[in-house]
């Protein structure tokens, strides 16, 4: 596929626009934010020397280091870091992880309140320029600003891959309705039993057959329940294709002049039609109450609700491409539909979607913090947006637990409107 | 007109069909047991017991949960047909488990019928120790507490190594009984080495397609059987935590849902229009610019966050103490006599804040559409002439540009009003408003899937009425428009 169309149309675009360029240096800044967190807030500090030892704690997978001597350091000491006697500590710009708990400045303390901290010899004193809670504390002593670092992952994570998801499926459905339409995809008796076989064949071999262990896998979450969920489509998919061919095959050969009409437009908008009655938001929160909630699982779900969008762009777009001459010479000098769909109607539709995809992602983030706000469906104790402004609605002396996650959600959506906005506006 | 009208009331039946059974698929995965739930220590109206295995079976059978699933299923040719009937999630991993071991549904069965044979044994033996020692049988009742959970383990347990233990503790603690264990736990271990010597694996890897007929938990949850009327007649089943029928418990909340709905579209429109005319008459200017980007700004707001930055301002004793933090009417209630206008007066004050919740997004949206869509009008020949004819400028805009530009305004109505049924959930968590959102909330914490469920398919219900009755706003809007 060629992606150095996209490219350089955004390219020009962005050479044009300079209120876009502005929203997308904005974005990469949280990008980068999201991409650096272990670094920008640990309570590790990123270089440190011990009894005479060059170490370098935040950069370390390994949870002790033997110094010799005798001494065995834990990495995972938590606060007790900012204690140590070392000779050279230098800390990230926050020193905290956003799961360490600081006992000391524990029921949410202000921005500007007096924060303290104890030293070993038992002398507690106003806490030090570097060690102090930027943004405050939460409940359980956790450092606000820590937490909202971290909490950029997860926002822009979600947006990213529940957008790939849905826009892999949103495209490929999409596409197919609005190139072939009713009439356009021609269809065997042979191959129309060889298609339903298929169905239910991969349904068995994919889905039935230890069902119990994929069961298990949704309740476990992770990066490999996405994976594995994918590679099944991926091989599902593909038996249904092969079985196709192979009915189409034998089609031909017994020579079936009778086809009939595959009507891929009618299912598709019925799809949407169906998806879009359902209030996302409502589904989200009840499918998510199901399994073990964890981000991948939400990936998941909030990528297969949310490609009616992006589908129905792409068919509209597709309908208008299919009749232009470049398709028409395409078909001309006999190429098939798929190179035509997918090297030469794609890249020209492609800045258009991008625009769908990007409030798609603002949509996401939207949909996780809504979730994380009211309490469902996400996991306990993890560093989001939206649970922080959860904690702040309970407490509303606590101004600083609602306005600086709040503020976070608001400038990321605000930035992917933007982006969206003027995107729209270059066609 | 009518006839189109019809048509489209036709296409909700397939929809439903999807929402319900997605709803049915909620219901079934959800966690947590139901009759664990419906079980009450106390004697319950219903099952007319107080005993909790009666009031267990007496509500299996009212909830059809020893049904099958649907009118069909797939599985392998391993499967026994009446597989449903374990209702026990864990056995029936087990019993799962154990055939992927085997492939032979006979020898499963077989581990299952010898396990409970080897409890009945025991417990004979165990009455007749009972009798003949007394003072033993009452000095070992650790040893019988392990006994009967190593038999519940035993039945829920397909690995090799987990099952050897726990017959190894059967052993050890029967021992204390003065009982020879190989003889009575015979049969297990029997039956353990059946499961591999007879084992039919390949039949796991072959398809088979099992028709139940109508008699399925799917087609009574949906059509209704003696205890129920049916989802399809608006019976929703029993709540499991109140116990009572969910349609009574919906009916009271989806008014308020409903009311606050209706409400800020009206309100929207009745502020944005004026707004987005005022944009178009006058883009240029710096205050418009400022309104948009203020717009702009207020549309990419998530609703939670206006939701409690009001509520920190307005109704926190701190700062300004304004507005009531939440409910939607008086704690004591309203005043007996009370007619409606007055109720709406009391609770006035609760309304506002929510209300604006409710409306700000909405404003950027639908404010924005009137601007373009009124200067897409101005410079068409009509506007001329109604000025050239004298028209003031006012009249000119609200009464001959505004109509030709309502086309599009409709169609936010079908866009908006989905959001804020869907945005609903939070922001009545947010103001305690007992709607249908907070149901939905608290059911989902309790686990109470009925509720949940039917909040989706009311939800559902009312989005497809409110695209319906845009389209047929449409055609009163535009003439030109026939449906067919």
């Amino acid at each position: 596929m060629k992606l150095k169309h996209t490219y350089s149309t955004v390219k020009v675009a962005l050479a044009k626009n300079r209120k876009l360029k502005r929203a997308v240096k904005v974005f990469f800044l949280f990008i980068v934010i999201a991409l650096l967190a272990p670094l920008l807030a640990n309570d590790k500090p990123l270089v440190c020397k011990y009894k005479n030892t060059w170490l370098f704690p935040a950069f370390s997978f390994k949870n002790t280091i033997d110094l010799g001597n005798n001494t065995i350091l834990n990495y995972n000491m938590g606060k007790d870091w900012k204690l140590l006697p070392a000779d050279v500590m230098f800390f990230p710009p926050c020193a905290y992880s956003p799961n360490t708990i600081d006992a000391e400045n524990a029921p949410r303390k202000s921005p500007f309140g007096e924060q303290v901290i104890t030293y070993e010899n038992g002398i507690t004193v106003a806490i030090p320029f570097k060690f102090k809670h930027w943004l405050g504390t939460t409940q359980n002593g956790n450092d606000v600003l820590s937490c909202i670092v971290h909490g950029t992952r997860i926002a822009i994570g979600i947006g990213f891959f529940s957008m790939l998801i849905a826009s892999l499926i949103g495209i490929t459905l999409g596409a197919c309705a609005g190139y072939f339409t009713n009439d356009g995809l021609k269809i065997g008796y042979i191959q129309l039993l060889f298609l339903i076989t298929g169905i239910f064949l991969t349904y068995f071999y994919c889905f039935v057959i230890r069902g119990d262990k994929l069961a298990h896998a949704f309740n476990n979450g992770g990066i490999w329940l996405i994976l594995r969920l994918l590679f099944l489509c991926y091989i599902a998919i593909k038996t249904i294709g092969g079985l196709v061919w192979i009915g189409g095959y034998i089609d031909k050969k017994l020579n079936t002049h009778q086809k009939l009409n595959f009507p891929v437009d009618v299912l598709v908008s019925r799809a949407i039609e169906i998806l879009n009655s359902i209030p996302a938001l409502l589904l989200i929160i009840a499918l998510s109450a199901i399994a073990k909630p964890s981000y991948s699982l939400l990936i998941i779900i909030i990528g297969f609700l949310s490609w009616t969008n992006i589908a129905r762009l792409t068919r509209a777009e597709y309908l208008k491409a299919k009749n232009l001459d470049y398709v028409n010479a395409c078909k001309a000098i006999g190429m098939k539909n798929r190179r035509i769909m997918i090297r030469h109607i794609l890249p020209n539709v492609l800045p258009i979607l991008l625009v769908q995809i990007v409030f798609g992602m603002g949509g996401a983030v939207l949909a996780e913090a809504s979730l994380s706000f009211i309490g469902i469906g996400v996991p306990v104790n993890a560093a989001s947006w939206g649970t922080l402004l959860n904690e702040g609605r309970d407490h509303f002396s606590s101004w600083w637990l609602v306005v600086f996650p709040g503020i976070c959600i608001f400038l990321l959506i605000l930035l992917y409107n933007t982006i969206g906005n003027q995107l729209s506006k270059l066609k | 007109m009518l006839k189109y009208v019809v048509k489209r009331l036709l296409w909700f039946i397939p929809t439903l069909f999807i929402v319900t059974l997605l709803g049915f698929l909620l219901l079934v995965y959800s966690p947590g047991d139901p009759l664990d739930m419906l079980v009450s220590p106390l004697t319950s109206k219903n099952s007319g017991s107080n005993d909790p295995e009666q009031q267990k079976t007496f509500w299996r059978q009212q909830l059809g949960l020893d049904l099958p699933l649907f009118y069909f299923s797939v599985c392998t040719a391993a499967e026994p047909d009446t597989l449903y009937k374990i209702y026990d999630k864990e056995k029936l991993k087990t019993y799962k488990a154990l055939l992927h071991q085997s492939g032979n549904s006979e020898t499963v069965n077989d581990y299952f019928k010898a396990i409970q044979e080897c409890k009945q044994t025991y417990e004979i033996r165990l009455n007749i120790e009972k009798q003949k020692f007394p003072e033993a049988y009452n000095n070992h009742k650790i040893q019988l507490s392990t006994i009967a959970m190593s038999f519940n383990a035993l039945e829920r347990t397909a690995d090799t190594t987990l099952q050897k233990y726990h017959l190894h503790t059967l052993e050890t603690n029967a021992s204390a009984f003065s009982m020879k264990p190989p003889d009575i736990y015979g049969p297990i271990t029997q039956s353990i080495k059946k499961l591999h010597t007879h084992s039919t694996k390949y039949k796991n890897y072959i398809p088979k397609i099992i028709w139940y007929g109508t008699n399925n938990r799917y087609h009574h949850w949906l059509f209704g059987n003696a205890q129920s009327k049916g989802v399809i007649r608006g019976d929703f089943g029993i709540s499991y935590t109140k116990k009572e029928p969910v349609t009574a418990i919906i009916k009271d909340k989806i008014i308020w849902s409903l009311f606050f709905s209706v409400l800020s579209i009206i309100l929207a429109y009745i502020i944005s229009i004026p707004i987005g005319i005022r944009l178009a008459q006058k883009p240029e200017s710096t205050t418009s610019k400022i309104t948009q980007i203020a717009l702009f700004m207020l549309y990419s707001m998530p609703s939670f966050f206006i939701g409690v930055l009001l509520l920190m301002l307005f109704s926190n004793p701190d700062i300004l103490s304004v507005f009531p933090p939440s409910g939607i009417k008086p704690i004591s209630g309203y005043d007996e006599d009370a007619n409606l206008f007055e109720k709406f007066y009391e609770s006035l004050p609760y309304m506002v804040l929510p209300l604006i919740c409710y409306t700000y997004s909405s404003l950027a949206y639908i404010s924005r559409l009137t601007q373009t869509s009124i200067m897409e009008q101005l410079p068409l020949d009509y506007i001329k002439t109604a000025k050239a004819k004298g028209l003031s400028e006012k009249e000119v805009i609200w009464k001959h540009a505004l109509k030709n530009s309502l086309l599009p305004l409709i169609t936010v109505f079908s866009a908006v009003f989905p959001s804020i049924i869907g945005g609903s959930v939070i922001i009545e968590s947010i103001f305690t408003i007992p709607g249908m959102g907070l149901e939905t909330v608290k059911a989902i914490i309790a686990k109470d899937f009925p509720i949940v469920i039917a909040v989706i398919t009311l939800s559902s219900i009312l989005t497809m009425l409110s695209y319906l009755i845009a389209d047929v706003l449409y055609a009163w809007a535009d003439p030109r428009i026939r449906y067919k």
